[in-house]
């Protein structure tokens, strides 16, 4: 066993509001620069969508990721022979107009026009050429189904469902969406470090964060390609890739990473898991049915004695035993299992997680055919042309599970390589939670049924409380619980952290420039 | 290229940093103006004041020919205004062989500073006159002396077969000499074969101890160029530019171009094969054709 | 963590400091932003190096009650993108001004040497002065200076002055409670001069004009934690993640605490992913589907199953047990107005009996009098003015009885009118006989029972009621709201049920969350009204956890009571210049021209109120002082005071009297009879904080030609056949109104594009000021992070300055104080709201022309424009003697006036010899406010509480004992936001960490609503309420295109799609503010697209991102199309606001010329009933009452674009 631990971040998708804050902060601090202008290391798409850049989650198109390859997996879009064949012309990036071409306006113009016979106005020019340029893409272009014919029917999760389901998903009746928020995944098992050809990727040991090495990177964006995830991004500008830090240097002093810290759907939470490093290879080649509980279950029991007992011969602290003790992302995946990752089945291990969204129940529409009723409409009164009649009436307070918008299938390809039960269990389970608060703070439920609800998905009336806690009513302590970085001992391995004490910050800061 | 890019910008860093120290130095060395450190650094290469023309123009009295913001213009970046065809310019590029005097990384300040050196030297006693050093080898040898083996020494040094002491980089990573037994070498700086009868040995050992070209500045700032080295490499410098004539210069034009098409052909036909299935447009591109366009 | 070294060794990780060099700062500032989004969030503004470098929330609210989630972190998308603004090319610098105007003002200058006669000069050449007017919006600004703007500007104002008067000074400026002070600085100004501001809040149509008709409130909601207390919550015209996104958590939170969510909204909206069921109505038919509910509601749970609590409820706290006359008309019976105390022969004396009412004891079945009427609220002896059951005679406790049913005398076929399927139906009504003091015997009813008739419940009565849920033809049942709604009848019924029963097991825990996407219809008052009703009648008003919550505009500016007075000067001087600003715009941008009668689109039963020109409505409401108009009289009022004191006029009375008999001579004309003639137009207009030009401005393009005098899109052509009557018809409209339009902004957004000065001012990381929301309970403020940029400087001191250089100037040209005649309307929360019990009006001879009575009231002020910078910095000593109050409560605070006096804590200004409390700076004037306000100061909470006591007979002020030693000031909202206290000013309870919710105060109390009964109104009975057929809940349907008249012109080109265009709020940008930046429009779609249906896009052959123009007849918006299956078909959705300024292209449809934003194609359509006044809650009050700029019902054709020009 090789412990080792692992900063993680929840999504509660079904509190995510869409509203993109999370992008701004991360963009604010990290990416408002010359050549990160379309990097997005955080950002937020609706699903049903194609998201960002335009359909990364068909590997048809990008060759991210692993694939299986006998007992053990290669990476799809390099490797040693492909990776030498491709050196000087990396085939499947992405180019620029699969994420957009970062835009601003002619602002000055409204107040440097000279007196004109009509009104001046800003238009758009590119921030690349300079030129005017047509808008045409965006980092969040199909936001809440915005161009649906061309966008959400392309969705790449869509492509197990039969035509009259993929249809069914536009119609008025069925129809939802919902918010995916998407940061670098921080992989167990990441793509982007075993293709790099430079050495520049690394996972940090302490905290288990992805990052690229700045001085060393050479440009070759095989990360780009091999990350299924596609957060890695090239900086046009400093010819170096960069990626999401998880706010390293917020984490370090105990500050919650930007998008969290902003993330005012109170959704996220951010915790330390350990996991069983021997593992890596044997779960990411698991069979794909398997995939998630595999790895899950190489996420291990921080009050075991045995686990305690080789993470601290790894050198884990005591501190971070503790921190995945309390962590909230542990309870949430390992605890009470209702949260799943991403795309399992691109064979990452990422190891950000996500609680899958309850939606309105589904509705009938049925023929009005009312014209008689329509003629004795006040003179005065707008019409409707449309002539049906929808009824989204149920026979339970909330309808049920089966009942809800999509189908099931859908969530299932996002969260469980296809795996309808595992979503489902989920989706049950979050309803048993809400119908068991129902029954305690109003009463008005059948109580049999309530106790058999949460029988079926095998919670106690404890646990499910604690769910709601930490759902409901979690402060930011309670969703932000990570170890101290112990700073001094990092920097102690390199200098004196007392001479650090004094000296810290005295230097020349210089922009980072091409080649630097 | 990205390391080009790099060396340029350490480059520009050095140039600082050198400035600094020289400033620094002055101080307790003796009494040198700010204009005559960058003077004596970038621009005694090429100029003299009041010892006539080398490879560019004697510089005495240079201010009552030319305004004070012409010149800062023209030594900032003496192409800039040949393309904006500024009439001075034009004819001097000509004058000069179109030499290109290189642009020259120095603030309106800088340049005022080394003019005041100029004015002071153009009036005064003292004359500045390319470096005047005898070019000599460490045995005393002159270069006229020199032989086969230094122009072979010269050669290998040049090559990068013999790695230069200090550790600079070869010439021919970024020259090219057409010369017997050469193959081709770099395209990214000069072609340094007629350089000895343009610049003649002063010229080119002052070139190589205090480049006017930021590059090579900086790449052999920090390794010098020993002077034995220098003297061998004019040395085969010399022999290239007398032995020109007799060469058969590289032939860029017919077969190679030729070759190159076919190779080109052959390769591409390759790729294709092997990128046969590489993502050529982006994802959305019919979405994009469909639009109007913006007047 | 451990550092785990096997996998890099750490000299090659030296490289991070990166990224760790990039995470620095110099300090972090709390501010937030002064936008009105209702957010009200506390931001930490991050400063490097002297230069705002990002944002982030604050994390440090203190916590509510500890079964509520935290309040952290609040803040959005758009907020996080503010600092872009600091440092952007569309930042503000330096004064601009249009060059042609600095032009002709220097030419002009250098002729006289006289800035004042240069610019009378200037405004005397009119074709200086339309050439000018001309270049607006056209580009061509001028850097200037400051010396230079403030002398133009101070002209302009002594100008405006001497010809016309200082009522044609303007000033806007919107919501004051994101930036109070800053709002302050401005009205204070022009109050000080006389100056008028406009209202906002009825102006946005955030106004709901329901909460005023059934409470007697401008607005009050629960701030968003109480949501978590809901156990069923209704979401309508509200998109809670887009508008209400730091708050949106509370709701998702619930969801999983047991609540049930349901959505409605025509569109696939936000919010609608939180549902549990979404409901789709057909666009604008809420009311149909609420009145549907409610009938579901009345016959089971009110009438079957008589829930205990439901009728426990309506009997306490609302007006169903009063007495309704039923009066014959013709052959019919209607319901007609409450019956009055004083009808009747036992309570013919008692004080005010015009203003109370009856209700029956049901043990005795004797009539009684219930305290709490407005007639009580007045009464000169207090104490009565409370909601107990008990006589206000003898106090003898009784119970009311709800409905005559078992009781009755007769049962009487009345008449009901149902909009929607045009129907008059007859029903019987439970009726008993009284004796009225004339010996006469009138019909009585109660409001229940004429409300169970409405809604059609039969309870076994005779009558035209429908036989069950599936009469279609019968309102208000499941079926028939399916023609409007599209919504299934079991829908309807499952909702209503699980409604009432969670309402009833959780004693009115079900709340409606609503917003401008209901509120901004035509008939908004009526569709509110729909969804009251179902709260009312299963008792979720006053509770936490349940309510009406409306959330538009941030309105709650809590410390209302000291800064109100503040504000407006009132520390100096008593009378106001508050104008409503719906029908003032609706006069002065001509837009009445363009409207014909309001018959021709509202549902009106046809009788002698419903005739005739909106238009000659507003005259009518001004004369009878219901609503303000300002500029008043076609005579300047410095010059009639002269001439009245010409004439003899001793003192201020005299001078009245003077101007009351000119006035009913009809030889002083009101502006108002002729606003097209020259002298009554408005001429000079400050704008500050806000987009008035194009964000709120309804009818934009009419602004443009009317107001500007520049070019426009507008066709429409005047409607000559349905003229106005009373007011002055001239065949030609006037161009260009305005002398000089001034805005302060710190952006270039379209109203500064189309000022003709545009001073720049401090942006929200610049200034101190405070912010407050209903939203939360917190108060915020704003800090400046860094000075003011560049040459910007905060609005208080731009006002400030703005007053000195006028004051300077009136040295030289307005050296005498003058009189000034302010006229006002009948004021809401004071004993005006007792005068008008039936409509007479003077004008027309039928009463007494009695100003404050029958008539607006007339009050005189001395200006002294030499001094007005002395009063601008000081703070007057009014305070002292007259205390401070709001909303009817009251206090006096003379003592904490003496401390800012005396204590080294307040800056203070010394004039003349006297010294007072110093209001130079922001910082000062910010903590005057919260030295002063009830809210603030734990002592005056006390007091004002006890001043509430006296008036109700209640004990009150222990409420206010547990904070009685807060003193918040301004540094300790530096340091955390705080939590004002409870307050009288406001009707919700909060103590120990609870939640705010609306009416708490009222319903646990007993204190009173400020309406007729002191209860909440099921029954409206002002005569313009019973004339419109809005006295009960009805609903009326949105009229359709051909008669709201949009498209009369358009449409004459040929065939089109007709599309109900919808404008609600977006989600990049808080109207328009944000939506400018570079990061909201790189996340959208790089500026506002119309947004289409799939199927209507095929059609149309739209396809996704093409550009398409949005027109009718006002004007066109060119825009791309952003197609989607999300959106209904029939309608199209541009989120408002997007600016005229970026990326607008040309119109093909409107030869080539620029195209404008989402209010090129609304145009101002106004409800005359609103007008009503001097009535109860019906009685104005700035910002609470008046008909609302609606634009919802608008209609447009959509085409695409086949060249499309930048």
């Amino acid at each position: 066993m090789d412990v080792r631990s692992q900063v993680s971040m929840l999504f509660h998708l079904d509190k995510c509001i869409g509203c993109h804050t999370c992008s701004i902060a991360c963009k604010n601090i990290w990416t408002d620069r010359k050549g990160a202008e379309y990097m997005w290391w955080n950002n937020v798409e609706t699903k049903p969508g194609t998201g960002y850049p335009t359909k990364w989650e068909d590997q048809d198109i990008y060759k991210g990721g692993w694939e299986k390859s006998g007992k053990s997996i290669s990476l799809i879009g390099s490797g040693k022979l492909k990776g030498l064949v491709n050196i000087f012309h990396n085939p499947h990036l992405p180019v620029i107009d699969d994420y957009y071409e970062p835009w601003t306006y002619k602002y000055s113009n409204l107040i440097e026009a000279p007196a004109q016979d009509d009104q001046p106005t800003a238009r758009p020019i590119s921030l690349i050429t300079g030129k005017p340029i047509e808008i045409k893409a965006g980092p969040n272009w199909d936001d809440d189904l915005s161009g649906s014919p061309d966008y959400a029917r392309k969705d790449p999760n869509l492509e197990n469902l039969s035509p009259a389901e993929q249809e069914a998903m536009f119609q008025l009746e069925k129809m939802a969406f919902f918010y995916l928020p998407r940061i670098c995944n921080h992989c167990l098992n990441p793509a982007c470090v075993a293709s790099c050809p430079s050495g520049a990727i690394y996972k940090r040991g302490e905290d288990g964060i992805v990052l690229i090495n700045q001085k060393v990177c050479r440009a070759w964006r095989m990360c780009v390609t091999a990350c299924p995830y596609k957060k890695s991004y090239y900086n046009w500008s400093t010819g170096k890739s960069e990626k999401c830090i998880l706010c390293y240097p917020r984490i370090e002093s105990g500050i919650a990473p930007a998008c969290m810290h902003s993330c005012v759907g109170r959704i996220r939470y951010l915790g330390v898991m350990l996991y069983d490093a021997d593992r890596i290879n044997e779960v990411a080649s698991a069979d794909v049915n398997n995939l998630v509980n595999s790895q899950l279950s190489m996420i291990l029991d921080p009050f075991d004695e045995d686990v305690i007992a080789s993470a601290k011969e790894n050198g884990v602290a005591d501190s971070t035993i503790k921190a995945a003790q309390d962590s909230p992302v542990y309870k949430f995946v390992k605890e009470w299992g209702i949260a799943l990752p991403l795309h399992p089945e691109f064979r990452t291990l990422p190891m950000l997680f996500y609680v899958p969204p309850l939606l309105p129940v589904m509705a009938s529409l049925s023929e009005q055919k009312n014209k008689e009723q329509l003629d004795k409409l006040d003179p005065i009164a707008k019409k409707w042309d449309d002539d049906w009649l929808y009824d989204t009436s149920t026979e339970e307070l909330w309808g049920t599970i089966d009942d809800a918008r999509f189908p099931l299938q859908y969530m299932a390809n996002m969260f469980s390589a296809g795996d309808t039960c595992k979503v489902k269990d989920i989706m049950k389970k979050l309803m048993a939670v809400r119908i068991h608060r129902r029954d305690k703070t109003v009463g008005d439920l059948d109580k049999e049924n309530v106790k058999k609800t949460l029988k079926d998905v095998n919670l106690s009336a404890d646990s499910a409380d604690d769910i709601y806690y930490l759902t409901s009513l979690a402060k930011f302590d309670d969703r932000f619980v990570i170890p101290p970085a112990h700073r001094e001992q990092a920097i102690e391995m390199v200098e004196n952290t007392g001479d650090v004490k004094g000296s810290s910050g005295f230097g020349f800061i210089e922009k980072p420039a091409r080649g630097i | 290229m990205s390391d080009l890019i790099n060396l340029f910008n350490k480059a520009k860093l050095l140039i600082i940093v050198f400035t600094f120290a020289a400033i620094l130095l002055s101080e307790y060395s003796y009494p040198q103006s700010q204009g005559e450190i960058i003077y004596k650094r970038t621009c005694i290469a090429c100029h003299t004041i009041g010892s006539g023309r080398l490879v560019g123009p004697d510089l005495k009295n240079v201010f009552n020919k030319r305004s004070e913001e012409w010149i800062i213009s023209f030594v900032k970046s003496s192409q800039r205004m040949i393309k904006r065809r500024d009439p001075d310019a034009v004819v001097l590029f000509n004058e000069y062989n179109k030499s290109i005097m290189p642009d020259q990384n120095l603030t309106d300040d800088q340049i005022k500073d080394v003019m005041r050196y100029i004015k002071k030297q153009s009036s005064g006693s003292g004359q500045t006159t390319a470096l005047t050093e005898d070019i000599k080898s460490s045995t005393g040898m002159t270069i006229d002396e020199a032989g086969e083996n230094e122009v072979s020494a010269g050669r290998n040094l040049f090559l990068g077969k013999v790695r230069l002491t200090n550790g600079g980089p070869a010439c021919m990573s970024c020259h090219n000499v057409t010369a017997e037994n050469l193959i081709a070498g770099g395209l990214l700086a000069m072609d340094l074969t007629n350089t000895y009868s343009r610049l003649n040995a002063p010229g080119v050992y002052s070139i190589m101890f205090s480049s006017p070209f930021p590059i090579m500045n900086a790449a052999y700032n920090n390794n010098k160029i020993t002077k034995d080295e220098a003297f061998y490499l004019i040395a085969f410098l010399k022999h290239a530019d007398i032995n020109s004539v007799n060469q058969q210069p590289v032939n860029y034009q017919s077969n190679f171009i030729l070759m190159g098409l076919l190779g080109a052909a052959i390769l591409f036909g390759i790729y294709g094969g092997i990128w046969w299935n590489r993502k050529r447009k982006p994802v959305n591109d019919k979405i994009f054709k469909r639009q109007l366009k913006t007047f | 963590m451990s550092w785990i070294k096997d996998l890099i060794s750490p000299e090659t990780r030296e490289w991070e400091e990166f990224y760790r060099n990039r995470f620095q700062h110099d300090k972090v500032v709390r501010s937030t932003h002064g936008v009105n989004c209702t957010g009200g969030c506390s931001w930490q503004i991050h400063v490097k190096d002297g230069i705002v470098v990002w944002e982030t929330q604050q994390l440090d609210y203190p916590l509510l009650e500890s079964s509520l989630p935290p309040y952290e972190p609040r803040g959005c998308q758009r907020g996080i993108s503010f600092s872009w603004y600091l440092y952007s090319p569309l930042r503000i610098k330096y004064p601009l001004i249009r060059g042609k105007l600095l032009d002709a003002y220097r030419e002009e200058k250098a002729k006289t040497g006289d800035s004042l006669l240069a610019w009378e000069n200037l405004q005397n050449n009119k074709e200086k002065r339309a050439a000018y007017q001309k270049a607006r919006g056209k580009g061509g600004f001028r850097r200037a200076t400051w010396d230079e703007v403030l002398e133009i500007m101070a002209a302009a104002n002594i100008y405006t002055a001497k010809k016309y008067g200082p009522d044609r000074l303007v000033g806007f400026s919107p919501i004051p409670a994101m930036s109070m002070l800053s709002y302050a600085a401005g009205s204070r100004f022009l109050q000080l001069f006389g100056g008028v501001n406009l209202s906002f809040y009825d102006w946005y149509c955030d106004l709901p004009p329901a909460s005023p008709e059934i409470w007697g409130e401008q607005t009050d909601v629960c701030e968003s934690a109480d949501w978590y207390n809901s156990k069923f919550i209704a979401v309508m015209g509200a998109n809670l993640n887009m508008t209400r996104t730091p708050d949106c958590h509370f709701f998702a939170e619930s969801r999983h605490n047991g609540t049930k969510a349901v959505v409605f909204s025509p569109d696939f909206s936000q919010v609608s992913k939180y549902a549990d069921q979404w409901i789709p109505l057909h666009a604008g038919s809420d009311g149909a589907y609420w009145m549907a509910v409610t009938h579901v509601i009345l016959k089971e749970f009110h009438h079957e199953k008589q829930t205990p609590y439901f009728i426990d409820y309506v009997k306490k706290y609302t007006d169903s047990p009063y007495l309704v006359e039923v009066v014959k008309d013709g052959d019919t019976y209607k319901p007609g107005r409450l019956v009055r105390a004083n009808q009747i022969s036992k309570y013919k004396d008692v004080e005010n009996g015009d203003w109370k009412f009856l209700n029956i004891d049901e043990e005795s079945g004797d009539l009684v009098m219930p305290k709490g009427s407005m007639g009580h609220r007045w009464d000169k002896k207090g104490g009565n003015w409370n909601m107990k059951h008990e006589d206000a005679e003898d106090n003898k406790q009784y119970n009311p009885l709800l409905t005559l049913i078992n009781n009755k005398d007769e049962v009487l076929q009345v008449e009901f009118t149902e909009f929607g399927l045009d129907n008059k139906r007859m029903r019987g009504v439970p009726v008993k006989y009284i004796e009225t003091v004339d010996g006469k015997k009138i019909v009585v009813t109660t409001v229940y029972d004429l409300t169970m008739a409405q809604y059609g419940v039969s309870r076994g009565l005779q009558g035209d009621y429908p036989a069950d849920y599936n009469d279609k033809d019968a309102a208000y049942t499941p079926a028939w709201q399916e023609i409007f709604t599209g919504v299934d009848k079991k829908t309807v019924v499952q909702f209503a049920r699980e409604w009432a029963k969670t309402a009833e097991v959780t004693e009115g825990k079900c709340m409606i969350i609503i917003g401008a996407g209901i509120n901004h219809w035509y008939h908004n008052n009526l569709i509110y009204r729909a969804g009251i009703m179902a709260l009312m009648l299963s008792g979720c008003i006053g509770r936490n956890g349940g309510g009406l919550n409306h959330y538009v505009g941030q309105e709650k500016l809590a410390p209302m009571d000291s800064w109100g007075t503040i504000a407006f000067a009132k520390d100096w001087q008593d009378a106001v210049r508050l104008q409503q600003a719906p029908i003032w715009h609706y006069i002065n941008t001509c837009q009445y021209r363009y409207d014909g009668h309001f018959s021709e689109y509202n549902k009106v039963p046809d009788n002698e109120w419903t005739k005739g020109h909106h238009a000659d409505h507003i005259y009518k409401s001004v004369r009878m002082g219901w609503m303000p108009f300002y500029p008043q009289f076609n005579q300047n009022t410095f010059e009639l005071s002269k001439e009245a004191i010409n004439n003899g006029a001793k003192n201020d009375d005299d001078i009245k009297k003077y101007v009351l008999e000119k006035l009913k001579s009809k030889e002083l004309k009101y502006s108002i009879s002729d606003p097209e003639a020259e002298e009554n137009f408005p001429r000079t207009w400050y704008i500050w904080r806000g987009n008035a030009i194009m964000g709120s401005m309804k009818g934009h393009e009419y602004l443009l030609k009317h107001y500007l005098g520049t070019h426009s899109n507008a066709i429409a052509k005047d409607i000559t056949d349905q003229k106005t009557e009373e007011v002055k018809w001239h065949d030609i409209a006037p161009k260009g109104k305005m002398d000089l339009v001034i805005d302060l902004n710190f952006r270039m957004d379209s109203s500064a594009l189309y000022s003709d000065i545009i001073l720049p001012a401090a942006s929200w990381y610049e200034k101190a000021d405070l912010n407050s929301t209903d939203m939360h309970s917190f108060i915020h403020p704003l800090s400046a992070a860094i000075a003011p940029v560049w040459e910007a400087k905060t609005d208080w001191d731009i006002f400030k300055h703005i007053a000195f250089a006028t004051s300077e100037l009136a040295k030289k040209h307005f050296s005498e104080p003058l009189k000034d005649i302010v006229t006002a309307p009948l004021a809401h929360d004071t004993a005006d709201e007792i005068t008008q019990p039936t409509v007479k009006d003077w004008y027309k001879g039928e009463c007494e022309a009695i100003p404050g009575k029958t008539m607006h009231k007339i009050a005189i002020v001395e200006r002294d424009y030499t001094k007005l910078y002395d009063k601008f910095i000081t703070l007057g000593e009014n305070i002292k003697t007259n205390g401070l109050g709001a909303h009817g409560n009251h206090y006096m605070c003379e003592d904490f006036y003496d401390e800012m006096i005396e204590s080294a804590h307040f800056p203070v200004e010394k004039l003349n010899g006297k010294t007072y409390p110093s209001l130079k700076e922001d910082v000062s004037a910010a903590n005057a406010v919260l030295f002063l306000s009830s809210l603030t100061n734990g002592e005056l909470t006390v007091r004002a509480y006890k001043n509430a006591e006296k008036k109700t007979g209640l004990v009150l002020a222990d409420l206010g004992e547990g904070s009685r030693d807060v003193k918040i000031d301004y540094k300790d909202l530096q340091a955390q936001p705080r939590r004002y206290n409870s307050s009288p000013l406001w009707s919700g309870l909060m103590h120990n960490g609870r939640a705010y919710s609306a009416f708490t105060y009222n319903v646990e109390r007993l204190v009173p609503w400020r309406t007729l009964t002191g209860r909440q109104h099921f029954y409206l009975d002002h005569e313009m309420y019973l004339a419109f057929g809005e006295n009960l809940p009805t609903y009326k349907p949105s009229p359709k295109p051909e008669v709201y008249g949009d498209l009369r012109e358009t449409l004459k080109e040929g065939k089109a799609k007709i599309f109900n265009c919808l404008t609600p709020h977006g989600k990049w940008h808080i109207h328009s503010t944000y939506g400018d930046t570079l990061r909201m429009l790189t996340l959208s779609r790089g500026g506002e697209p119309c947004w289409i249906n799939e199927e209507d896009a095929k059609d149309l052959g739209i396809k996704d991102n093409d550009f398409v123009e949005v027109y009718n007849d006002h004007g066109v918006y060119c825009t791309r199309a952003c197609v989607s299956s999300r959106i209904p078909k029939g309608v199209s959705i541009v989120y408002h606001v997007p600016e005229r300024t970026v990326g607008i292209v040309k119109s093909q449809v409107r030869g080539n010329k620029r195209a404008g934003g989402h209010n090129s194609f609304t145009r101002i359509h106004l409800k005359p009933n609103l007008l009503a006044g001097g009535y109860g809650q019906f009685t104005y009050h700035f910002n609470y009452w008046g008909p609302t700029a609606v634009n919802r019902d608008t209609h447009v054709v959509i085409k695409k674009m086949t060249k499309v020009v930048y």
